[in-house]
């Protein structure tokens, strides 16, 4: 062997040992936190770009720098786990890393400042700031009994008065008249990113997000918009009179004058600073997950275009190692136990440490009683609660057990094998909320149609209600949530294992309770007697 | 991160998989300090929660892991060769697991156990005070109370159910930083004010209820609540730290009860905790709660005189009514000598003057009353085998009473022989012994808490008024002298622990010194003479033994996870199946890792992929280089040696700048010095005799652009620089850590303390446990980042004569003002 | 009265930050002067007791601590609150034990700003502003 074979020589033997497996979980899950803290940044800097913040060119540059660190260490781990097999993601991860640099580099054009110096902001408005009594405004704002304040999610701010639209009762937003503010529960398709919009003075929803089609059309115009407002659209109808400060997300009934005189007077244009455009610009490299549509081995670096697609490939890669493992996991004493899961037919169970107790009594047929796995526990819990006693799985044909785990006391990695479909779980779950995390990738076994791509919203939606982080690609989602209390994240389990059931059972649920299920409702228990949809 | 500048591709997979060898290694370095945090971090935490707690658990689960992918890093790196570091983990793995599962079953501890089942064994559930009553009442039933403790476990309770912890943890975190008294006031002021309005949790109170459950009717209906601390009333005393609450009627309990904790975090006991090294965890405190008697007398008994404990007697302190004022140090006692032996007579009295008495109440103790106490005395010092301090009660019923035994700690005045003093008049004279013993030093008068608080070191201390707030100047002085006070207050309890030279009641003490005037103190004989008579013991106060405090339990999770066994690299022990602990597996990966990667870096010189060097230079180093990517330039690449200047790495720029900053000389003294950093960087010079290159040693460097990391070592110490120097304040961090030396424990004591001083002036957090100095710069800018770098350079230069240049406390002081001046010369 | 609002003074390089706490502030019935200069601030603050001082810790040409030692030296009751551009530990503690009254991590909202003004209000034995 040549000297650097003998230094980095293959360790991969054949033989499969659980000291493998217990290194892959063990480094997959370290992979999954950073990608998890990855997400959990790029949210963030959704919030923070809505603009209700004070952020500074500072945060950016510390964001652009954390986030190719966490790049670094989610590759770095991919690489350890592949023996060194995707090398080349380094190079698209500097080819990015170069782009970002110049984004950031200050020698750039900067834009329009806000006037420096050494007096107060304020300078150059249309009414001098003495006409504007202070002390009257704050009374004014002080007595005034807003309708929300602070309850919803601003995703551009600024001033506006006038009277509403609202689009529940009116149905037609080509109706919407100028310097309108649009009212409604939720903006579909076509409407969400409809010219018509860029009339309203204000927009007020329901339901929505400080990301996609409406925001970007609304932060180009600048039109002040709050969403995630409960019951706005019941509350005001059309004609009535608001006035909306998204600068400080309230909605105040009826025209505060004093409000308005104070914005001519002291908002200074409301050109975007520099700084947001600057996270807008950063967020555009990074954020948006535009990979490949297909599950394949190797879609290659080059089909990553952003920072989150080079991500969202590594954790796909590192998955596909660890569902090779525990496929490969043989039965036998010192590798996999099968387990009667229940409900949850067969389980095969790798311990890695204090999952399993077995007595005597046990060792010939364990239970789920034998079982102290904490998180695989909870996920058995789901798929019992979503059936009934009478329910037998059907387990696909060709394989022998549905359910292939490798656990600890307080973690656990499942696969969970459907016809169609499968899921790869990974969950730490102990007392200490920060060291919780709930991991789920799902994906259809087959590129084909056939409906199996229609489940993906199945999993997406329920999850994101869960506040989950989900990243959608055709054919499949993966979805990620952390730092929520033990019985929190235990219930969650449970949510997955009820969604797991059907995965398993797929005849139980029927057709038409897939398509009961695209209605989003997929969390709740439906009653054993299943295809009852309808 | 920058990306770095793209190099030209090198298309052999061999450089691929060299330059991810270096990147892992890379992550290495991160891992490994990020695992040294987490194992810092989790011997703070032990010292505030309990081991079974959730969030030692979750730090536990993130060690484990960490240091299993550690271990797995070294062996990518070395295909395999210590995968025995496998089998280590695992053993350690299952220790862990095996031990938090016994944890998780055992039975739960009452929260209330009544006084009669108190015994010395289950001192961790009650408390000192309550074990020793607890026990004593076994030997003598009829002399003690009933009474009830409500135990630590409750008092853990109470500390979840309205999550202090965390606030505690905080406050004592912070109190490192807080010198400012004010501040210290306002935070430990509002700890007590959370403890006060923190509700009682129902099963505490139902404890109480099972407590005064135990009394038949009628039930007493007033109580004394007080205190009962793991380690109080033991080898330290922690005399009148925490509050007792008298009188307490029985619907007021639970208000007393919170008092008595809140007490724990009064200044003074804060402070007290602080000197003597307490973990929180290890001093939880139960609650003893005893019926209110009704005292005729009441006073504190010492089974031998302080004064003279080879004498046969006793010393007796009482005043009629509570014995509360006599404690703090603000009533005057009846003084009482008595015999031990039969026939119990009194040997001396002083009697306290009083406002005349009421008709009918006695004006002194009968001898009766003072036989009593003799014989409890006794029995006492019986049952626990050592002279005993005892708070007692005569009742209106004549019966006598223990309310508090504990040790007395007594010292043999020292034989001392005649000498200059017979024949010196002394300056005043008077009082009582405190604390035998002889000192020399100024004179400093203090009249109030103010004055307390400026009393310089070494000095004399005299004050009208003996109580407790002495404690935390106590360190500071030579010798305690007052005008007034109670041989038997919690003041004169502290003193005698801190073993220092005391004598109260010498009332002419304010008229007859000067302040300033330097004198000299024999407390046994309760004279004071002008002028310093024993020199000697100006620099040498007398070794304070103090007494150490509840011994902490040896946890598994120290063993198994903090502990470092396989300190020395080069040690025969140093083997991946000889790591006992996670800290050893970190350690071991570390170093392998390292040296794995310079072999590595030899090995490929040939084949142009150059990454080793020689630094070249004057001065005598000889340090190893190794190159992380992007630090040398490409044109280096076919030397054996690199120079300072051809190694673009930002922060060594600015640690070698430091390193030959004007006045820093490297010639000069040739002391073949064995200790100090001066061996650290030994050099193999041609030529010089004195080589001392030590077997084995590798001093080594790693550098990146932005990061540099050197190891110099050898047999017995070693200097680390770990530093990281970005645009992103964030990001950066300097950390250095220093360890060992030839020289003694003395000398090694004095270099660590000017290390410690020097990095504290500019602006390093330090830690000094022995002689290993950890200091860190962290999330600092750039400039800030560069200059810390900068200085330790120089540090590095100058320290190379350290063992020899602090030969006393003074010197410290006196080289730490200049070097922080810019006088480096003073170090050639 | 004037006298009755509560005087605040702004002080951080950059300008975005002033531009967006100054209306947050005023709507609420504070008085507030914006600086990005240190060196104007202090004269300012020489001329003016401001009640709360809210400065940014490091900035290009002055320390912010240096600017609370400077505040605290004068003696007079104002509460300074501090900005750090991300949380640390150590900043914080420096600040806090040099008499700091509260530290801010940026991003933060205007609203948790006005949140740690009234409480500074609080503090100073002043009527809360609203």
């Amino acid at each position: 062997m040549s000297w650097w074979q003998r230094l980095f020589g293959s360790r991969s033997s054949s033989e499969w040992k659980p000291l493998l497996l217990r290194l892959r979980t063990t480094r997959f899950r370290q992979l999954l936190r950073n990608y998890g803290k990855l997400l959990w940044l790029l949210d963030d800097a959704a919030e923070k770009q809505a603009g209700d913040y004070v952020l500074d060119r500072q945060y950016v540059i510390a964001l652009a720098a954390k986030l190719l660190d966490l790049t670094d260490a989610i590759l770095l781990d991919l690489n350890a786990m592949t023996e060194r097999g995707h090398l080349a993601l380094y190079d698209r991860r500097d080819q990015l890393g170069g782009e970002i640099d110049q984004l950031l580099d200050p020698g750039r054009a900067s834009t329009t400042m806000s006037p420096d110096g050494t007096g107060a902001v304020g300078a150059g408005t249309s009414v001098p700031p003495s006409s504007v009594d202070r002390e009257a405004l704050s009374r004014v704002i002080a007595d005034a009994r807003p309708l929300y304040r602070g309850a919803g999610l601003v995703v551009c701010r600024g001033l506006a008065v006038g009277p509403v639209f609202n689009l529940d009762r009116e149905r037609d937003l080509a109706r919407l008249p100028a310097q309108a503010i649009l009212v409604a529960s939720r903006l579909e398709p076509p409407d969400d990113a409809s010219p018509h919009l860029r009339r309203a003075a204000a927009v007020l929803i329901e339901t929505g997000k400080s990301s996609g089609p409406t925001a970007s059309l609304v932060r180009e115009s600048r039109i002040p918009t709050i969403v995630e407002l409960p019951g706005v659209a019941q509350q005001l109808g059309s004609g009535t009179q608001v006035t909306v400060d998204a600068d400080e997300n309230t909605i105040y009934p009826g025209r505060l004058q004093a409000l308005v005189d104070y914005y001519r007077a002291e908002r200074v244009g409301s050109d975007e600073e520099p700084e947001y455009r600057l996270l807008r610009e950063l967020r555009r490299t990074v954020f948006p997950l535009t990979s490949a549509t297909e599950r394949q081995s190797a879609p290659g670096a080059a089909g990553c275009r952003t920072v989150h697609d080079l991500v969202y490939l590594a954790q796909h890669l590192a998955a596909d190692v660890v569902v090779a493992l525990l496929s490969a996991a043989p039965v036998n004493a010192g590798a996999a136990t099968e387990i009667d899961g229940g409900a949850a037919g067969r389980v095969r169970l790798v311990d890695l440490g204090g999952a399993l107790d077995l007595t005597a009594a046990d060792a010939a047929a364990p239970s789920i009683a034998a079982l102290r796995s904490t998180p695989l526990r909870a996920l058995l819990a789901g798929f019992v609660a979503s059936s009934g006693p009478a329910e037998h799985p059907i387990a696909a044909p060709d394989l022998d057990a549905s359910l292939l785990a490798a656990a600890r006391k307080d973690q656990a990695c499942i696969l969970v094998r459907g016809s169609g479909a499968t899921a790869l779980i990974d969950a730490q779950l102990i007392d200490d909320p920060e060291a919780n995390h709930v991991y789920c990738q799902f994906w259809s076994s087959d590129g084909a149609g056939d409906g199996s791509a229609a489940r993906v919203p199945a999993w997406s939606e329920p999850l994101a209600r869960h506040k989950f982080a989900i990243a959608e690609v055709a054919g499949g989602a993966t979805a990620w949530i952390d730092g929520r209390s033990a019985t929190e994240t235990s219930a969650l389990l449970q949510e997955l294992g009820s969604m797991c059931a059907r995965l398993v059972r797929p005849a139980a649920s029927g057709r038409s309770g897939a398509a009961a299920e695209e209605k989003g409702d997929a969390g709740e228990r439906r009653s054993p007697a299943g295809a009852g949809a309808g | 991160m920058s990306s770095r500048a793209t190099q030209p591709s090198e298309a052999a997979p061999v450089a691929d998989s060299l330059e991810h060898g270096y990147r892992t290694l890379r992550h290495m370095l991160d891992a490994n300090s990020v695992l040294l945090e987490q194992l810092a971090d989790l011997e703070i935490d032990l010292g505030y929660v309990d081991a079974g707690q959730p969030r030692i658990r979750s730090r536990l689960l993130a060690l484990l892991d960490g240091s299993l992918l550690l271990a797995d890093d070294l062996n990518y790196l070395t295909a395999e060769r210590h995968s025995a570091l496998y089998t280590a983990h695992g053993r350690i793995d299952e220790a862990v697991r095996a031990y938090l599962r016994e944890r998780a079953g055992l039975p739960p501890q009452p929260l209330c156990v009544p006084l009669a089942d108190a015994t010395a064994a289950r001192r961790q559930e009650v408390g000192g005070k309550a074990a020793n009553l607890g026990a004593l009442r076994a030997a003598l039933p009829a002399a003690v109370p009933s009474g009830f403790a409500i135990t630590t476990a409750a008092y853990r309770v109470f500390l979840d159910d309205n999550q202090l912890n965390e606030p505690i943890r905080k406050l004592f975190h912070d109190l490192a930083y807080i010198s400012d008294r004010d501040l210290f006031a306002q935070r430990t002021s509002a700890l007590r004010a959370l403890v006060q309005a923190a509700p009682i949790p129902a099963s505490v109170a139902a404890a109480f209820a099972e407590g005064l459950g135990q009394f038949a009717e009628p039930r007493p209906e007033r109580w004394a609540v007080r205190s009962s601390a793991v380690g109080e009333d033991g080898q330290l005393s922690f005399a009148g730290q925490f509050a007792s609450v008298l009188n307490v009627a029985t619907s007021e309990l639970a208000a007393a009860y919170r008092t008595v904790l809140a007490s724990r975090y009064s200044e003074r006991a804060v402070r007290y905790r602080l000197q003597a090294g307490f973990s929180e965890v290890a001093t939880p405190m139960a609650v003893l709660v005893l019926p209110m008697l009704e005292p005729r007398w009441a006073g504190v008994l010492y089974t031998r005189d302080p004064g003279d404990p080879a004498a046969d007697r006793m010393l007796v302190n009482a005043v009629p009514g509570l014995a509360e004022e006599l404690v703090q140090g603000t009533a005057e006692a009846d003084s009482v000598l008595v015999s031990r032996r039969a026939p119990v007579a009194i040997l001396e009295q002083r009697l306290a003057t009083r406002p005349q008495a009421t008709p009918g109440q006695p004006t002194a103790m009968t001898v009766d009353e003072l036989r009593a106490l003799v014989e409890i005395g006794l029995a006492a010092e019986q049952h626990f085998g050592s002279a005993q301090d005892i708070e007692w009660v005569i009742t209106s019923d004549g019966a006598a009473m223990v309310v508090q035994a504990r040790p007395l700690r007594t010292e043999q005045a020292a034989a001392e022989p005649g000498g200059p003093e017979e024949t010196v008049a002394a300056l005043t004279q008077g009082g009582r012994c405190v604390q035998p013993g002889r000192a020399v030093g100024p004179v400093y008068l203090a009249h109030s808490l103010d004055d307390l608080a400026a009393v310089p070191e070494g000095a004399i201390l005299v004050v009208h008024q003996a109580t407790p707030e002495l404690t935390s100047v106590l360190p500071a002085t030579a010798a305690v002298i007052a005008a007034q006070g109670n041989t038997a207050g919690h003041a004169a309890t502290l003193i005698r622990e801190w073993g220092i030279p005391c004598v109260f009641g010498m009332e002419s003490a304010l008229q007859n010194l000067t302040p300033g005037q330097q004198v000299s103190l024999d407390a046994g004989r309760r004279k004071v003479y002008a002028g310093t008579l024993w020199p000697e013991l100006r620099h040498q106060r007398r070794n304070r033994a103090r007494a150490t405090g509840p011994a902490v339990a040896v946890n598994p999770l120290h063993e198994r996870v903090l502990a470092l066994g396989l300190t020395d690299p080069q040690a025969l022990n140093f083997a991946a199946h000889n790591c006992q602990s996670i800290h050893d597996i970190v350690r071991f990966s570390h170093e392998t890792a390292v040296a794995a990667m310079f072999a590595l870096g030899d090995s490929t010189a040939r084949r142009g992929l150059r990454r080793v060097w020689r630094l070249q230079t004057t001065i005598p180093l000889n340090l190893s280089v190794l190159d992380l990517g992007g630090a040398v330039a490409p044109a280096a690449r076919n030397k054996r040696k690199v120079t300072p200047e051809e190694i673009a790495s930002v922060p060594f720029a600015a640690l070698w700048s430091g390193m030959q900053r004007p006045g820093v000389s490297w010639s000069g003294r040739q002391n073949v010095n064995f200790g100090g950093l001066a061996s650290v960087f030994a050099t193999s010079m041609a030529g010089t005799q004195s080589s001392m290159r030590e077997l084995g040693a590798v001093n080594y460097l790693i550098v990146g652009p932005e990061y540099i990391n050197l190891n110099a070592r050898l047999a017995y110490h070693f200097a680390m620089v770990d530093a990281l120097i970005t645009e992103t304040a964030e990001n950066n961090y300097v950390n250095f850590r220093f360890r060992g030396g030839g020289a003694g424990q003395d000398r090694r004591d004095l270099r660590a303390q000017f290390l410690g001083e020097v990095f504290l002036h500019h602006q390093f957090g330090i830690d000094r446990r022995g002689d290993l100095v950890t200091a860190w710069l962290r999330r600092y800018s750039r400039e800030q980042s560069l200059a810390g770098l900068t200085m330790i350079g120089t540090l590095l230069a100058c320290a190379r004569q350290l063992d020899m240049l602090m030969d006393s406390p003074a010197a410290v002081g006196h080289y730490v003002e200049r070097f922080t001046r810019g006088d480096y010369e003073a170090f050639g | 009265m004037s006298e009755d609002r509560l005087q605040v003074l702004v002080l951080d390089d950059e300008p975005i930050v002033g531009k967006r706490t100054k209306p947050a502030l005023e709507k609420y019935g504070l008085e507030v002067e914006v600086f990005v200069d240190p060196a104007a601030a202090l004269r300012r603050l020489d001329e003016k007791h401001f009640d709360v001082v809210v400065t940014d810790v490091r900035m290009q040409q002055t320390d912010g601590l240096a600017v609370l030692e400077r505040v605290c030296a004068t003696g007079q009751a104002t509460k300074v609150i501090i900005m750090t551009g991300f949380a640390t530990m150590d900043l914080a503690q420096q600040a806090l034990s040099k008499g700091a009254f509260e530290f801010l991590a940026k991003p933060f909202k205007a609203a948790d700003l006005r949140a740690a003004i009234e409480r500074a209000a609080v503090s100073l034995g002043r009527p809360v502003p609203r």
